[in-house]
C-alpha cells in the first residue's frame, strides 16, 4: 500500500462529495458520443457511394492510364492458285535479336553464335559493334527452318529470339508482280494483296489488359478480349503450273534476244479467266525491298503500247463481220509495196504481194491491202468496232492499276487515223485489252471479262452468272477469222509459232515503239508481239506474248521471238491441262478444206 | 441467449478474419501463386489474427474492476502508464526504435532475424483510456473542480499526447479526442475543457509547422491535383481504388491498385483495397461491423452500473469509433493523411492484438456483471461505497 495515496484519499473525503449521476452521465454522454461515431461512418459510406457512382472526371482519366489496349492481329487469308496452291501465305517465324549493351565480348559472341547456328561471324560482330548503345539489334529477320533448330536449346546471354507473324510467298517470285505484298503493318501495297484486302486482312481483335505501377502487364480482366476474326482465303484463276510454265518461256525469250522486258498471259477464252499473268524482270514479294519499284508493276495492265499487226485480226474480222468485203474478194495491194492512198498517203508493204484475196491480206500481213478496205468503214464504224472489242477502256477485271488505253477520240478521227488503226497503229492497249478481244475470236464472238478470280464453285459453267456478255462478232465470222489465222502459223509470218501437237492460230505482230520526246518512232526498238489461241476447232487458252526491245542485231520480228516461246507455252500448258494433240497430218488436211 | 460480449467477441473474429483475408489480397504480389488457403495459413498475419483472437478470449477472463482499480503498488494503472510512457520515450531515443516512411514509432523486441517490432503509442492509446477512466471514476465528485479533478488527469493526457504527438501526430489527435471525450462524460466542465483548445490546438500548429511532411500531406488535402505524382499521389490513388472498383466491386483478390499504385495497402490504406475489390458490400460489411462494434459496447455500457466500467467502455468505444472514422475519412480523401490504421482491419500486429484485448476487456466487463451492481461497485474506496451503492 502506497502511504502517499492513502493520504490523497483522506484528503479527497474531507473535499469531495459523493455524485450519485456520474455513471448516469457517462451513459448519455456515451449515447451522444456512438451516435455521433455512427452519422460519421453512415456519412463516409455515402462518401464512398459517391466515389464509385460518380467519381471526378480526372479520376476516371487515371482509371484509364492503368490499362493498355493491344491489337491482336487476325491472320491473314491465304492467296491460293485455282487449284489451292499456296501463293501466299501467313506464319509464325522467329526473328533473331541481340542486346549489344549486355554483351560483354562481341567477338566470342559473334563465334559462337555463327558457329553454333550457322552464320557469318563477321556480319554479326560487325552488326553489334555498329550499335553498341542499341537494345535491339535483329540479326536475323527469318530465322530459317533449321537454324531454329538448333537454336532450341541454345543459350546465351545477349542473344534472344521472338515469335513474329510474317507474310509468306512460298512460291517465290512466281507471279510476283501479280501477287503483290504487304506493307510491314499487315496492309496489302500492291498486287492482289492490296485489290483483296478487306478479305484476306480480317478484322483484328484487341485485348485490354491492366498493368501495375511499374507498367508490367498483370492480367486481362473479363471481357477485355476481343478475339480477331481470321481473314478470308482468296482463290486466284492463276494456275501455278501454266504460271511456270509462262514465266520460264518468257524469261527463256526475254534472255535469248537481251530483251529490256516482257509480259506473257495466259487466258481462258470462254471465261476471261487469266490462267497466268507474267512479267519479266520478276521480283520476289518476299524480299520487295531489294527490287525496284519499277518491276513491281504488273505491266501486263499498267502499261500501253501500239500492238502493230497484232491488232489487224479486229479490224479484219470487224470489216468482215459488217459485209463490207467478201473473204475471196481479190485485193490489189500493188506490185511495188507502195501504195497512196485518195487522200494522198503513202502506205509500204515490207514484200510487194500483189492481188491477194481478202483473207491473203491477213495471211501476208499486208498494210495496204487493210487499208484498202478500211477507207470502206466510216470512222465511227471503226470507232465503234474497237469499242466493241474492248479498245480504249479498262476491261474491268480485278487487277489493279489498269490503263484503259488510247483511242483517238471520234472527233479528231481522220484519214490517217482510219488507215493507221488497221496496222495497229495511232492506238494504245494493254496486254490485257489485246487478249481480251482475241478470247472473242477464239469463243466464238463475244466478249468476256477478264478476271483474276477462281470461279464460282456454285456457277455451273464456270461463268459469273451476273455478267451478261457481248457478242461482237457472229460465230462464223469468228471461226473463219481463227482458221485464217490458223493459216498465218501454217503458211504466213507467224510459222515459228506452230506446232506439231495443236493446231496454233494467232498473229505476229512488230510494232515500232513512239518516240515520246520527238515524236514518230524510234530507230531499233520494236515490240515483238505474237498472240494466238489453241486449238483452233475448240480453242481452250490464248496466249499473248509481247517482248519490248529486243535487241535487232539477233532479231525483232514478233513471229520469231515471241512466236516460239507462244507455242512453247501452248503446248505445255494444253498438255498439262490434258487436251488431246493432233496430229501434223490431220492438221494439214483440215486446213486444206477451209481453204 | 448469445450475450452482448458474445456478439461483441464475435464480431471481433469476423472482423479480424475479413482482417486476415483483405491483408492477403492487398499483399498480393504478381509472383505469389494466388491466394491459396496454405500460404495463408503460413503467414504471419494469420498468426498475429490468431494471437489477437486469444488474447481476447484471455482479457474477456479478466475481472477488469477487480484488477485495474486495486490499489497494489499503487495501482496497475499506474504502472501500465509509466512503462507505455517510457516505451514511446524509448523510440525517440535514436538507434532504439525502428524508422518506417521516416517516422520512428516502432521498438524492435528480441532478435533481429524475428524482426518483431512493436508500436509503444498502440499501448498508450489503450492505457490512457484506463487511467482516465479510473481517475474520473474515483474522483467523480470533484471532476467538476479543476484543480483536483480534471486538472492532474489533463496533464497526465497531456504528457502523453505531446510524447506521442512527436512522431506521430494523428494518434496523439486520436488520444486526445478520446480523453477529452471521456473526461466530459466523466463529468468534467465544458468550459474548463474549452480552455484546453487553444494549447492543444497550438501545439499541433507547431507540430504541422516544424515538419515539412505533415505540411505537404496538408496541402495536398487540399488540392491533391497540384503535385499529381508527388504529395498528391496517396490521396488520389485511394480515390483510384474506390472508384475503379465501382459499386460491385472488382472481385477479391482482384484489385489492380495493389500492384504497386496504392502505397500502404495493407496498412493504413486497407479500407481502399476492400471497396475496390469488394464494392460497396465491402463498405457495408466494414462499416457494420463497426456500428455492431459501437452500439454493442454501448449496450454493455449501459448494463455495467458503474462508472468505471462505463467510463472504460465508453473510452474503448470512442478509440475504436473514432479511429475507423478517421481513417476512412482520409481514405475518402475527407481528411489530410494521417498515420491512423483502421482498427482490427490495417495489418500490424500490436494494433490487433491489443485492440483486441482491450475489446476483450469490454466483453469480459458484461460476463461479470451478473455479479451485480452492489459487487460492482464495492471496489470504490471503502468509505465511500455505501454511499454510491444507494443510488
Amino acid at each position: 500500500m502506497n502511504s502517499i495515496d492513502r493520504a490523497g484519499d483522506r484528503r479527497a473525503r474531507t473535499h469531495w462529495a459523493p455524485c450519485p449521476d456520474a455513471s448516469r452521465r457517462a451513459l448519455r454522454a456515451g449515447r451522444v458520443f456512438t451516435i455521433v461515431i455512427t452519422l460519421a461512418l453512415l456519412g463516409l459510406a455515402g462518401r464512398v457511394a459517391q466515389l464509385q457512382i460518380d467519381p471526378p472526371k480526372r479520376i476516371v482519366d487515371r482509371i484509364d492510364s492503368q490499362r493498355s489496349r493491344t491489337i491482336v492481329q487476325a491472320r491473314r487469308g491465304n492467296l491460293l492458285d485455282r487449284r489451292g496452291r499456296i501463293l501466299a501465305t501467313t506464319r509464325v517465324a522467329q526473328r533473331l535479336f541481340v542486346d549489344p549493351k549486355i554483351i560483354e565480348d562481341p567477338n566470342t559472341f559473334s563465334e559462337r553464335v555463327a558457329y553454333t547456328v550457322g552464320y557469318d561471324p563477321a556480319s554479326i560482330e560487325r552488326k553489334i559493334s555498329q550499335s553498341k548503345n542499341k537494345r535491339y539489334v535483329v540479326i536475323d529477320r527469318r530465322v530459317s527452318d533449321d537454324r531454329a533448330a538448333k537454336l532450341d536449346g541454345f543459350a546465351l546471354r545477349g542473344l534472344a529470339k521472338e515469335p513474329y507473324v510474317v507474310r509468306d510467298y512460298p512460291q517465290g517470285t512466281l507471279a510476283g508482280q501479280v501477287i503483290g505484298f504487304i506493307s510491314v503493318d499487315g496492309q496489302g501495297l500492291e498486287g492482289m494483296e492490296r485489290v483483296l484486302n478487306p478479305h484476306l486482312a480480317g478484322q483484328p481483335g484487341a485485348v485490354r489488359y491492366l498493368r501495375d505501377a511499374k507498367r508490367q502487364p498483370v492480367w486481362i480482366d473479363r471481357a477485355d478480349y476481343k478475339a480477331p476474326s481470321d481473314g478470308q482465303a482468296v482463290r486466284l484463276s492463276l494456275d501455278a503450273t501454266i504460271q511456270t510454265i509462262a514465266e520460264t518461256q518468257l524469261a527463256a525469250a526475254c534472255r535469248q534476244f537481251a530483251a529490256q522486258s516482257g509480259q506473257v498471259i495466259v487466258m481462258d477464252p470462254v471465261t476471261g479467266q487469266v490462267l497466268a499473268m507474267a512479267n519479266y524482270p520478276t521480283f520476289d514479294p518476299n524480299d520487295f525491298s531489294r527490287s525496284h519499284p519499277d518491276d513491281w508493276r504488273n505491266r501486263c495492265v499498267t502499261d500501253v503500247f501500239e500492238p502493230g499487226s497484232t491488232f489487224k485480226p479486229f479490224v479484219w474480222a470487224a470489216a468482215t463481220h459488217a459485209g463490207l468485203v467478201q473473204p475471196d474478194e481479190i485485193i490489189d495491194t500493188t506490185t511495188s509495196g507502195v501504195y497512196r492512198t485518195d487522200k494522198g498517203r503513202r502506205l509500204h508493204d515490207v514484200h510487194a504481194h500483189g492481188r491477194i484475196t481478202w483473207d491473203d491480206v491477213l495471211v501476208k500481213s499486208s498494210n495496204i491491202g487493210m487499208a484498202i478496205v478500211a477507207q470502206r468503214m466510216t470512222p465511227s464504224q471503226m470507232h465503234a468496232a474497237l469499242r466493241a472489242f474492248g479498245f480504249g477502256a479498262v476491261t474491268g477485271s480485278e487487277i489493279p492499276g489498269e490503263a484503259g488505253g488510247i483511242i483517238t477520240p471520234l472527233k479528231k478521227w481522220n484519214h490517217y487515223t482510219l488507215t493507221s488503226v488497221p496496222m495497229g497503229q495511232e492506238i494504245a492497249v494493254t496486254a490485257l485489252q489485246l487478249v481480251r478481244a482475241f478470247c472473242a475470236l477464239a469463243n466464238g464472238g463475244y466478249l468476256v471479262r477478264p478476271t483474276i478470280l477462281a470461279p464460282d464453285p456454285s456457277s455451273p459453267d464456270h461463268r459469273d452468272a451476273a455478267l451478261i456478255y457481248e457478242r461482237v462478232l457472229n460465230s462464223a465470222t469468228a471461226a473463219h477469222t481463227r482458221r485464217v489465222l490458223r493459216r498465218v502459223v501454217t503458211q504466213g509470218t507467224g510459222i515459228r509459232a506452230n506446232s506439231k501437237m495443236y493446231a496454233i492460230f494467232g498473229k505476229t505482230g512488230t510494232a515500232q515503239i513512239a518516240d515520246p520526246v520527238n515524236g514518230g518512232y524510234l530507230e531499233d526498238a520494236y515490240v515483238s508481239s505474237f498472240i494466238g489461241g489453241a486449238p483452233e476447232d475448240a480453242p481452250r487458252i490464248v496466249v499473248a506474248c509481247m517482248i519490248h526491245r529486243p535487241d535487232v542485231s539477233i532479231a525483232h520480228h514478233g513471229g520469231t521471238v515471241a512466236g516460239p516461246a507462244v507455242r512453247n507455252i501452248v503446248e505445255q500448258s494444253l498438255m498439262y491441262l490434258g487436251v488431246t494433240p493432233t496430229s501434223t497430218t490431220q492438221d494439214r488436211s483440215y486446213v486444206q478444206v477451209s481453204h | 441467449m448469445l450475450r452482448a460480449g458474445h456478439v461483441l467477441q464475435l464480431t471481433v473474429v469476423a472482423m479480424l478474419g475479413l482482417a486476415t483475408i483483405a491483408v492477403h489480397s492487398a499483399g498480393m504480389t504478381i509472383d505469389s501463386s494466388g491466394l491459396g488457403l496454405g500460404s495463408m495459413l503460413h503467414s504471419r498475419h494469420t498468426v498475429y489474427a490468431v494471437l489477437a483472437i486469444g488474447s481476447m478470449w484471455v482479457a474477456s477472463r479478466v475481472d477488469t474492476r477487480k484488477v485495474f482499480r486495486s490499489r497494489v503498488l499503487g495501482g496497475p494503472v499506474l504502472w501500465l502508464v509509466c512503462v507505455s510512457l517510457i516505451l514511446v520515450a524509448m523510440t525517440l531515443i535514436p538507434g532504439m526504435g525502428r524508422s518506417v516512411n521516416g517516422a520512428s514509432r516502432w521498438l524492435r523486441l528480441g532478435p533481429g532475424l524475428w524482426g518483431l517490432s512493436f508500436q509503444p503509442s498502440e499501448l498508450v492509446k489503450w492505457t490512457l483510456v484506463l487511467a482516465v477512466a479510473n481517475w474520473c471514476a474515483k474522483r467523480s465528485g470533484v471532476m467538476k473542480h479543476f484543480g483536483n479533478g480534471l486538472g492532474p488527469c489533463l496533464v497526465l493526457v497531456a504528457v502523453s499526447c505531446g510524447l506521442v504527438m512527436i512522431e506521430d501526430l494523428g494518434t496523439a489527435v486520436l488520444i486526445g479526442l478520446v480523453a477529452v471525450c471521456m473526461l466530459i462524460a466523466g463529468g468534467a466542465r465544458w468550459w474548463h475543457l474549452a480552455l484546453t483548445i487553444p494549447p492543444a490546438a497550438g501545439a499541433v500548429a507547431i507540430a504541422i509547422a516544424q515538419s515539412p511532411f505533415r505540411l505537404a500531406r496538408l496541402t495536398a488535402f487540399l488540392d491533391p491535383w497540384a503535385d499529381p505524382m508527388g504529395t498528391g499521389y496517396h490521396p488520389i490513388q485511394s480515390m483510384l481504388a474506390i472508384a475503379q472498383g465501382g459499386v460491385l466491386g472488382r472481385g477479391l483478390g482482384n484489385g489492380i491498385q495493389k500492384f504497386g499504385y496504392l502505397p500502404e495497402d495493407t496498412t493504413d490504406f486497407i479500407f481502399a483495397i476492400i471497396c475496390e475489390e469488394l464494392g460497396m458490400a465491402g463498405v457495408g460489411l466494414v462499416v457494420g461491423l463497426y456500428l455492431i462494434i459501437v452500439w454493442t459496447a454501448l449496450g454493455i455500457a449501459r448494463d455495467c452500473r458503474d462508472t468505471f466500467s462505463r467510463l472504460f467502455v465508453l473510452g474503448v468505444l470512442l478509440t475504436v469509433g473514432m479511429q475507423a472514422v478517421i481513417n476512412i475519412a482520409v481514405v475518402t480523401v475527407m481528411m489530410p493523411t494521417k498515420g491512423i490504421a483502421l482498427p482490427l482491419l490495417s495489418a500490424g500486429g500490436t494494433g490487433w492484438i491489443l485492440t483486441a484485448a482491450a475489446l476483450g476487456l469490454v466483453a469480459g466487463l458484461d460476463d461479470t456483471d451478473h455479479v451485480g451492481v452492489a459487487s460492482g461497485e464495492s471496489d470504490m474506496p471503502r468509505d465511500m461505497g455505501s454511499v454510491t451503492s444507494a443510488t
